[in-house]
């Protein structure tokens, strides 16, 4: 394990390696993980390593150093804490006892695990009062600073140092690398933060030296590759935790560590502070701080259990560990310390070994676990993980069941091969597969897609499709039983001269709906009207065009009977907007006598519009007063008024223009006969349709000129025809003139200002577009009123002075009140003068 | 039956064609509701209206985790399109 | 006057489900839709996309009646089932 972890470290940071001093960034950017890992790791090694197994530290940082270091950091930066130890016992113990012997992992693990151990809880506890050494870093072996494992020997092994030195000094060429190299100084130092400071300091060392992680890992690797021998030594069958392996291993290691120097420098090192060796200048003291604040317990707790085993070997005799190794194994370990550092010096030859090919590659196996089933097959931790397992579970045979977690069993890999191996092997294999595995990926995703847009279930409901909500497919052959020929329209056609109910709302909207398409489609056609040549053609034509009008015609329901139901169907056509809208268009196309027809008809059942029947109630001067639901009404049918105002009334004065004498006379009959007139006429279409009216008649009575539009009316009105109309305006009159005053709305808000909406009264109160808008409103009726005077008979005229004279005293008075605005009593003067010039009278004669 | 006949109505489509250029009411998920002119509309309910009042509604509910009484935002826009996706119903406003 | 079940009568009476949307046209029927809201309506027709167009319009949510719609056209991506709330 710790060679993955090793290397895992040294992937990440190799990246930041390479670029130099980017080592710093490279870690934040790899955030905690392998950055931090390998900075931890191998801070925690090198503070073991402070003692001697600094230098170790690199071999053994492969190894067991590395592991624990990194297991426990990771551990921490993953929020486990707590459970270092076991973690170890994967990591270590697999890597240390299983891992070929060969390795020196066991050795290196050993101690590593020893050392960093004890330097991490040791350091934090002890170490921290000691710490200061700085000093004795920089005081140390020159070559040692530059290696930042080489760290700081406490004072008192300043003796040992020398032999230390020797052991450091081999490494000290690879370590130096190490040390001076960003990635390398992250190591030793402790915490990330730690080794960042200890940059600054560290420029001590050649900046030359600094390996990437890529070297490292060759090292590392290299490390494994010669270590077996080593291992044999520490290699205990069991999975242990941490702390077990570490005693077994210091056990089985003191005798012949006595021997070396390093080793009891090592203990107390870890005592003392001092063995930061990287971080010197960075203020050690307060990295140890932080990192005893992060990991008390460890520090504490397991420093005396660790120091037993480590401190023992203190060569020196320095070493407080009573139970001091033998010096059998100082010479042992010694003799390993030898091994690794002349191992370390052998891999640093293959520093750089990782080029950036390697790289991406090892980016694609993690881009690619993400996304497949099976994340481990070309995991290559994972694989070298469960390789050293298997070769360890066949070492270890009898022994204890293994305590790690079997991985998915992964390809083997050449891990522990020659050291140009490792890559070479892996790469060609797990590449191709990578390759293909992404391949596949892709491959399946866009199948995938395909599958699920086409996905198609036969089943007892049918055709079950996918669609989505945003292109949805007809789940379902529905029959469908209604043909549109059953159409409200013809339907209603059909039947004639019984009442029936209204057409609903639906009926009309549908009958509407096909208007519509049925006034395009004429539109359309009267647009494609053969070239005037093709007279066949043009006959044709036309006579579509016909069949379509016709077939409007139909549709407009104008031949109902007038009474087949109330609202007539045609008016029921005229009521919504959007049927009044389709008005004028439909006018277009119907010859004179059917418009005429309608027209009358319209006229008969105009009580019945909606705009005539539910005509909006004067404005309110203070629209807060009316609840929503009113207001929306209000405006609605507002609205409504408006639009029929726009759309049919101009079609309306249209039509009446081209009416002669007779016929204006006729609809006002009609009008008079079926309505009651005062009714109709207090609603703004009321008064313009009478004013159409009226007026119309006038000019006929007055000035026959000829109309070029329609030469048949151009005759001088009949005398039969304008006597019919003298009576049917008198009438007309008759029954109006009472209501008459009442018609304007400043009379009618008048009525209701009493009650709890303050109706525009014209006063002063209201603003001054709302009055400007009651004065427009009161200049219809006053044209009305015009148009009554002057088709009325003298003594006709006084009644209707006599009627509107309140009406006509009070606006002109109120146009001379200096609080009217200016605006205002203009509009006030000239609605007033509008009906007495009509009598020939003006409003300045009053008064 | 017989008023759907009438009607005309064929397919459900029919009704929504019978709202154009009337008011209609959508409602949209995420508690939106939508009140507008209908001016167009497709197969897939994507819709265009005009004098469009939006209102969103939420239910806030308290540290307890008791609701509180429902509460609307509204706005108003002038024109707007709807993407048919987020259709849940459409009705003519009533009056 | 199934309300629970998405279309027993259906399977029962008419034997196919086109069947079964064929008789309910013009019939009183409750369509749940995703997200659990019922729609109580004559069922003026509906499609092949399950789109509806109800007439006289309960919603329904919660066991509560929280709307009318005099006609609404229920966007069928939404239906959950139908079902007849009178005999077929």
């Amino acid at each position: 394990m710790s060679g993955f972890f090793g290397f895992d470290a040294a992937l990440p940071e190799r990246r930041p390696g390479q670029p130099g001093g980017g080592g710093e960034s490279a870690r934040h950017q790899f955030s905690g993980f392998q950055a931090s890992n390998t900075d931890e790791t191998f801070a925690l090694s090198g503070a073991g390593e402070e003692e001697d197994l600094a230098v170790y530290t690199w071999g053994e940082g492969m190894g067991g150093g590395l592991l624990e270091g990194g297991d426990e950091l990771n551990d921490e930066t993953f929020g486990d804490v707590g459970e270092i130890s076991n973690t170890f016992q994967f990591s270590s113990q697999p890597a240390q006892q299983p891992a070929k012997p060969s390795y020196g992992h066991n050795q290196s693990t050993g101690r590593g695990p020893i050392a960093s151990t004890q330097s991490r809880y040791k350091p934090k506890v002890a170490a921290d009062p000691f710490a200061f050494s700085e000093d004795d870093f920089y005081s140390r072996p020159a070559a040692k600073k530059p290696a930042a494992k080489g760290p700081s020997r406490p004072k008192a092994q300043t003796a040992q140092s020398g032999s230390v030195e020797g052991l450091w000094n081999k490494p000290a060429l690879p370590s130096p690398a190490w040390g001076t190299a960003p990635s390398s100084m992250s190591k030793p130092t402790p915490p990330p933060a730690a080794s960042y400071s200890a940059y600054p300091s560290a420029p001590s060392g050649p900046p030359g030296h600094i390996k990437t992680l890529e070297e490292i890992e060759a090292e590392m690797s290299q490390l494994d590759v010669t270590g077996p021998s080593a291992k044999s030594l520490t290699g205990q069958p069991k999975v242990l935790s941490l702390e077990e392996i570490e005693k077994q291993m210091m056990e089985s290691m003191e005798p012949p560590r006595q021997p070396t120097p390093q080793q009891y420098v090592a203990p107390p090192r870890e005592a003392t502070p001092t063995t930061v060796p990287g971080l010197p200048g960075s203020g050690y003291g307060t990295q140890k701080a932080l990192l005893d604040s992060m990991f008390p317990e460890l520090g504490q707790g397991s420093i005396p259990t660790q120091r037993a085993g480590p401190f023992p070997p203190g060569p020196e005799g320095v070493p407080p560990p009573p139970s001091g190794p033998s010096p059998d194994e100082i010479a042992r370990m010694e003799a390993i310390h030898n091994r690794i550092s002349a191992k370390i010096e052998s891999m640093a030859q293959h520093n750089n070994l990782m080029g950036s090919s390697d790289k991406d590659f090892i980016t694609r196996i993690q881009l690619s676990q993400l996304a497949t089933a099976d994340p481990y097959t070309s995991d290559f931790y994972a694989q070298v993980f469960s390789a050293l397992k298997r070769s360890r579970i066949a070492a270890e045979g009898q022994g204890e069941g293994p305590t790690v977690v079997p991985v998915a069993a992964g390809l083997g890999l050449g891990v522990g091969g020659p050291v140009g191996n490792r890559f070479g092997k892996m790469g060609s294999n797990t590449m191709q597969k990578l390759s293909t595995q992404v391949k596949k990926l892709v491959e399946n995703r866009a199948q995938h897609q395909k599958v699920m847009n086409t996905a198609a279930l036969q089943g007892a409901l049918g055709r079950v499709t996918r669609g989505n909500a945003a292109a949805p497919r007809p789940v379902l052959a529905i029959p469908t039983s209604n043909k549109p020929e059953h159409r409200a329209a013809s339907h209603l056609n059909e039947q004639t001269g019984i009442h029936r109910a209204a057409l609903t709302r639906k009926q009309i909207m549908f009958a509407l709906e096909e208007l519509y398409d049925a006034v395009l489609e004429l539109e359309q056609m009267r647009r494609e009207a053969p070239p005037p040549t093709a007279m066949e053609e043009i006959e044709v034509w036309h006579a579509r065009c016909q069949a379509r009008v016709d077939n409007i015609w139909r549709r407009l329901m104008v031949m109902e009977p007038l009474d087949v139901s109330n609202p007539h169907p045609f008016i029921s056509l005229l009521n919504p907007i959007k049927g009044q809208r389709l008005f004028p268009r439909l006018l277009r196309h119907l010859p004179h006598n059917q418009s005429i027809t309608m027209l009358s008809l319209l006229i008969a059942t105009y009580p019945q519009l909606d705009v005539v029947a539910r005509a909006p109630p004067p404005p309110v001067a203070d629209a807060s007063l009316l609840t929503k639901a009113d207001r929306l009404d209000r405006a609605k049918r507002e609205a409504e008024t408006d639009n029929f105002l726009h759309c049919i009334i101009p079609g309306v004065d249209m039509i009446i223009n081209r009416c002669g004498l007779g016929l204006v006379a006729g609809m006002l009959a009609i009008s008079a006969q079926r309505s009651e007139v005062w009714k109709v006429a207090s609603t703004r279409p009321g008064v313009a349709l009478y004013t159409a009216l009226l007026s119309k008649a006038q000019s006929l009575i007055r000035a026959p000129a000829p109309d070029p539009l329609n030469p048949q009316q151009s005759h001088s009105p009949d005398p039969a025809e304008i006597d019919q109309w003298s009576k049917t305006f008198t009438y007309f009159l008759h029954v109006l003139l009472p209501h008459l005053p009442e018609l304007f709305p400043s009379s009618v808000a008048q009525k209701a200002a009493f009650g709890p909406g303050a109706y525009l009264l014209g006063g002063d109160s209201i603003g001054e577009r709302e009055a400007v808008e009651m004065e427009r409103r009161e200049a219809e009726v006053w044209g009305f009123a015009a148009a009554l005077a002057v088709n009325a008979a003298e003594e006709e005229q006084t009644s209707l002075v006599a009627a509107l004279r309140e009406k006509i005293l009070h606006t002109v008075q109120a146009a001379r009140n200096p609080a009217t605005g200016p605006i205002r009593s203009e509009i006030k003067l000239r609605n007033v003068n509008m009906f007495l010039n009509g009598l020939g009278l003006d409003a300045a004669m009053i008064e | 039956m017989d008023d759907a006949t009438n009607t005309g109505i064929s397919e459900p489509l029919d009704l929504v064609k019978l709202s154009l250029g009337e008011r209609v009411f959508i409602k949209l998920r995420g508690d939106r509701t939508v009140t507008g002119v209908l001016h167009a509309y497709d197969a897939h309910m994507n819709v265009v209206l005009s004098q469009v009042e939006e209102t969103i509604h939420f239910v806030d509910v308290t540290e307890e985790g008791n609701p509180l009484p429902p509460r609307a935002e509204r706005r108003n826009v002038e024109m707007l399109f709807v993407r048919g996706d987020g259709v849940i119903l459409i009705s003519p406003t009533q009056q | 006057m199934s309300s629970a079940s998405p279309e027993p009568d259906a399977g029962a009476a008419a034997g196919s489900p086109s069947e079964f949307l064929k008789n309910i046209v013009g019939k009183r029927v409750k369509v749940r839709i995703g997200s659990g809201v019922d729609y109580h309506g004559l069922l003026t027709c509906l499609d092949g996309y399950m789109n509806v167009a109800l007439e006289e319009t309960e919603e329904w949510a919660g066991g509560r009646k929280t709307a009318e719609y005099g006609d609404c056209f229920l966007r069928g991506n939404n239906v959950l089932y139908i079902s007849a709330l009178e005999d077929l």
